[in-house]
């Protein structure tokens, strides 16, 4: 089958003549086809097809024709069809043929609805085997449904000589049910010299797949691009905007539209910040990637963000560069966690520093002063203070009252004065139920009102008010006040409560610093005064023992004569008593002088020390024939040398003194340790242990003066002198086995 | 040795009894005949002494002082005598009961001459009497001599 000579009778020039003359167009359109169809006629008529058909056409295209030949067509499509449908010859053999029979294409002529020839491709390319499968039967049945109505339209007007698409889609029913995708393309013919529409189809099944493909994958693109949280800007080499995403719309307020083709400077980057923005984009030519450039960017409604920019320059394959893609990123919540970081950082700081100025702090008002100062570094306060709770008296006493008043601070001076509870009833309030309070927008009755000094013009209408604890007692409140409305919210609230816990903490410290000096000035005073006594008990007791004394020696020299053996006895009895007498005078008061002990210390060499302590004992060394054996390279230690002296001399003197044996050995030595132990070591009677305290009480004796003489203040006296230095002594013995006195003294 | 000799106008000043009769025997003990003052309180030896020295009658040699003294304390005494330009040129004893380090040399640093512990009295007095009184009774003179021309 083929198409021949199809030529159109009409001229573009013609076309647009026909909507404007109707009916002389029409005439003589016809009878140009006239003309022009004999020649069609002899062609068909050597066909042998039928005639009656083309007459027909004919008639049907005839205006003489009348209208009720044909009553089912309306005559204005008649009229088009004679004017407009072009002069075809259909061959079934030739070289035509061949290629129609060959064509990659479906080629079929529909008539009245009807495919009255197909070639082979339009059926195999819906699943028949052969041509005449299909034809003669309804194009629609072909067609599948959704496709029906627009192409029955598309027919109809074809046929009626309107302008149709050249090409159109529509889908296909196949005779498995599947659907094929086909390209169509209908033009006007004769066939059997009846109208018929030639239908073109080609299969663009796998075009359309990788059409639906290709918009697929375009918009899933687009949707990538579109869900990223960041904006997006495309633009050319120029900065000229090729394509921004929805991001950018987000974040900068400006639609697609607006900002297409705009170029630089960009709306939304500030004045102050353009150059650097340019100097940016120049830094591409060195790197096709820049990363982290922190900006300002402005919204179309005039407020800033904060964004970190990254640059791509994109290439071609060639390696010339294309585009620029900016990615900006909203970094304005990252600024935000950066300031309440370093918010808390700050609080921190303020909280460290705070109980670091308070260790050094040994005064309430001081405490104050110092909380008051890191206060204000993270708090508004127009009114800050800091007042005891004394639970026994029921009153609070304020240890530091501030206000501030335009940038001025006044300090409220007569803050040592108590407050009864009942005056203060916000206190009073916290006090009670141990709570923190935060108040605001209250128009509070302003500080003074609990404190009757000073006023602030202002009311305070924020307050905080939090109570201080040492375990779970109340000691305190500490107060912070604005005149801001809502200065104070739950976070600030929080933080003065640990505020308040570490001044409560050095409050806590401070009265028991002062407890503590107070109790051992007490002790001291008490020690003093006790040595005082002691001082003046035994020089008023020495006072009369030099009278005895005295006149004993004028009874002597006077008397003498007159006494007998016995008499004299007695008087050298008075003697040798007052001699101890004064020997215990001279012990007391040498005890009541160590607690004044108040000589230049220097450091001591022991050795030597320890020397000269042997020298003045050489004479009952001599007499006991005694080993004293002193370790070399003692440690020096750093005292007043006369009373190291007594330690040595009365230890060394002891050892000696309490000794049954032939050749008392006495061991003077340390024991290395941080803070050297010394001792000293006899193999002489021992003690027991019961007396192992005792022995340190002043005249204790543990044996009769007869046995061994001594007034039993020795090791008193030692002892005193050792804790005086901040040492202390203690003795490990036991009877018969030596003893051995181990003491520690401050070293170099 | 002229001067030793010479009897010497002593102003004792002690509150004890008991000392002020030992010191008396002491002073016995030897064969001068010294002048002996002795005053328990101190205030009427000290008014005794400042006339003494104006009416130059009677006037001091030497002073023998005891530290522990009722009502007026004896280095207050002591402090008296020798910031007084009338008297401060008379020699002064220190007798105290205490053998302090601290108190001697407070003593001195009040101005005393000698200092002289009573417990050593008995043993020490009449020797050391006998030096401070040869030793003094010549110096003592220094100033009357100073007056006299």
């Amino acid at each position: 089958m083929k198409k021949t000579g199809t030529t159109y009778s009409l001229t573009k020039h013609a076309v647009g003549k026909r909507g404007t003359t109707n009916a002389r167009n029409g005439r003589q359109g016809q009878k140009r086809r006239g003309q022009k169809s004999s020649h069609l006629h002899q062609k068909k008529q050597a066909l042998g097809k039928s005639r009656k058909n083309a007459n027909r056409l004919n008639a049907k295209g005839s205006s003489e024709t009348p209208r009720k030949d044909s009553p089912k067509r309306p005559k204005q499509s008649v009229r088009y069809l004679t004017e407009f449908v072009p002069v075809e010859t259909i061959h079934r053999e030739g070289p035509y043929d061949f290629l129609v029979q060959h064509a990659p294409y479906g080629i079929g002529i529909v008539q009245q609805g009807k495919l009255v020839l197909v070639n082979p491709t339009f059926a195999k390319m819906l699943g028949y085997r052969s041509a005449s499968d299909i034809e003669t039967k309804p194009i629609t049945h072909f067609i599948e449904e959704g496709s029906q109505r627009s192409y029955q339209l598309l027919e109809q007007r074809k046929l009626r000589g309107e302008a149709i698409p050249s090409k159109f889609e529509m889908k296909m029913q196949r005779t498995d049910g599947s659907k094929v995708n086909v390209e169509c393309s209908l033009s006007l013919c004769i066939y059997e010299g009846q109208p018929a529409v030639s239908v073109f189809v080609s299969d663009i099944t796998d075009q359309k797949q990788l059409e639906t493909r290709l918009v697929d994958s375009e918009r899933l693109f687009r949707n990538v691009v579109n869900s990223m949280v960041d904006a997006l800007v495309i633009t050319d080499l120029q900065g000229k905007v090729l394509d921004v995403n929805e991001g950018f719309e987000r974040l900068t307020g400006y639609q697609r539209r607006e900002v297409f083709g705009m170029g630089i400077p960009y709306p939304w980057v500030p004045d102050e910040d353009l150059r650097s923005y340019i100097r940016w984009l120049e830094r591409l030519r060195e790197n096709s990637f820049l990363k982290d450039f922190d900006i300002t960017w402005r919204r179309k409604d005039g407020s800033q963000i904060a964004v970190s920019m990254s640059t791509t320059l994109l290439r071609k394959t060639t390696g010339e560069p294309a585009l620029m893609v900016n990615i900006a990123r909203d970094i304005s919540e990252r600024q935000q966690a950066q300031r309440e970081l370093s918010q808390q950082v700050q609080r921190l700081q303020v909280l460290y520093e705070l109980s670091r100025a308070l260790t050094e702090t040994w005064d309430l008002h001081e405490i104050g002063v110092k909380t008051y100062q890191q206060v204000k570094r993270v708090i508004p306060v127009d009114a800050f203070f800091i007042t005891l709770y004394e639970e026994n008296k029921n009153v609070v006493r304020p240890i530091f009252v501030v206000e501030s008043l335009n940038g001025q601070e006044g300090e409220h001076e007569q803050t040592a004065t108590p407050i009864p509870l009942e005056e203060a009833p916000v206190i009073a309030k916290v006090v009670a139920s141990h709570e923190s309070m935060l108040e605001h927008g209250t128009n509070q009755k302003p500080l003074s009102s609990y404190f009757p000094f000073g006023s602030l013009p202002k009311p305070l209408s924020s307050l905080m008010y939090v109570p201080m604890f040492s375990k779970d007692r109340i000691i305190g409140v500490l107060s912070a006040q604005s005149s801001e409305r809502n200065a104070y919210s739950a976070d600030r609230l929080a933080l003065l409560e640990s505020i308040a816990s570490v001044v409560a903490i050095a409050i806590e410290k401070v009265k028991l610093y002062r407890e503590t000096i107070e109790k051992s000035q007490e002790i001291e005073a008490r020690n003093k005064e006790l040595d005082d006594f002691t001082y003046v008990v035994s020089h008023d007791l020495k006072e009369p023992l030099i009278s005895v004394e005295g006149y004993v020696k004028i009874l002597k020299d006077e008397y003498g004569e007159t006494f007998d053996e016995t008499g004299q006895q007695f008087l050298r009895s008075i003697l040798d008593a007052c001699t101890h007498m004064k020997r215990l005078i001279e012990d007391l008061l040498q005890l009541s002088r160590v607690g004044k002990l108040s000589e230049v210390k220097h450091e001591i060499d022991l050795n030597k020390l320890i020397a000269e302590v042997i020298q003045e004992l050489q004479f009952s060394i001599q007499e006991r024939k005694a080993q004293i054996v002193v370790a070399e390279n003692l440690p020096k230690v750093v005292s007043a040398e006369p009373y190291v002296k007594v330690i040595f001399r009365n230890l060394i003197s002891n050892a000696l003194k309490f000794c049954d044996k032939a050749i008392p050995v006495v061991e003077v030595g340390v024991r290395p340790a941080e803070s050297p132990i010394f001792f000293v070591r006899d193999n002489g009677i021992g003690i027991p242990p019961e007396y192992h305290e005792k022995i340190f009480l002043i005249f204790q004796r543990l044996h009769k003066r007869e046995e061994y003489e001594g007034t039993g203040a020795g090791l008193t006296i030692t002892k005193k002198i050792i804790e005086a230095h901040g040492g202390r002594i203690w003795v490990d013995s036991s009877p018969g086995m030596g003893s051995t006195f181990y003491f520690t003294l401050p070293s170099s | 040795m002229a001067f030793t000799t010479t009897a010497l106008n002593i102003v004792i000043i002690e509150d004890n009894q008991d000392h002020a009769r030992i010191l008396k025997w002491a002073f016995d003990q030897n064969e001068r005949r010294d002048r002996l003052t002795f005053f328990a309180d101190p205030q009427m030896a000290l008014n005794y002494i400042a006339s003494a020295v104006r009416e130059s009658i009677f006037k001091p040699d030497l002073i023998l002082l005891d530290l522990n003294l009722p009502k007026i304390d004896g280095r207050e005494v002591l402090r008296t005598l020798k910031s007084d330009d009338a008297s401060k040129s008379i020699p002064v004893v220190v007798l105290s009961s205490s053998d302090r380090e601290e108190d001697v040399q407070q003593a001195y640093f009040l101005g005393a001459n000698t200092y002289i512990s009573k417990s050593l009295l008995l043993n020490q007095l009449t020797p050391a009497l006998k030096t401070v009184l040869d030793y003094w009774s010549s110096i003592a003179q220094l100033p009357s001599r100073k007056q006299t021309p």
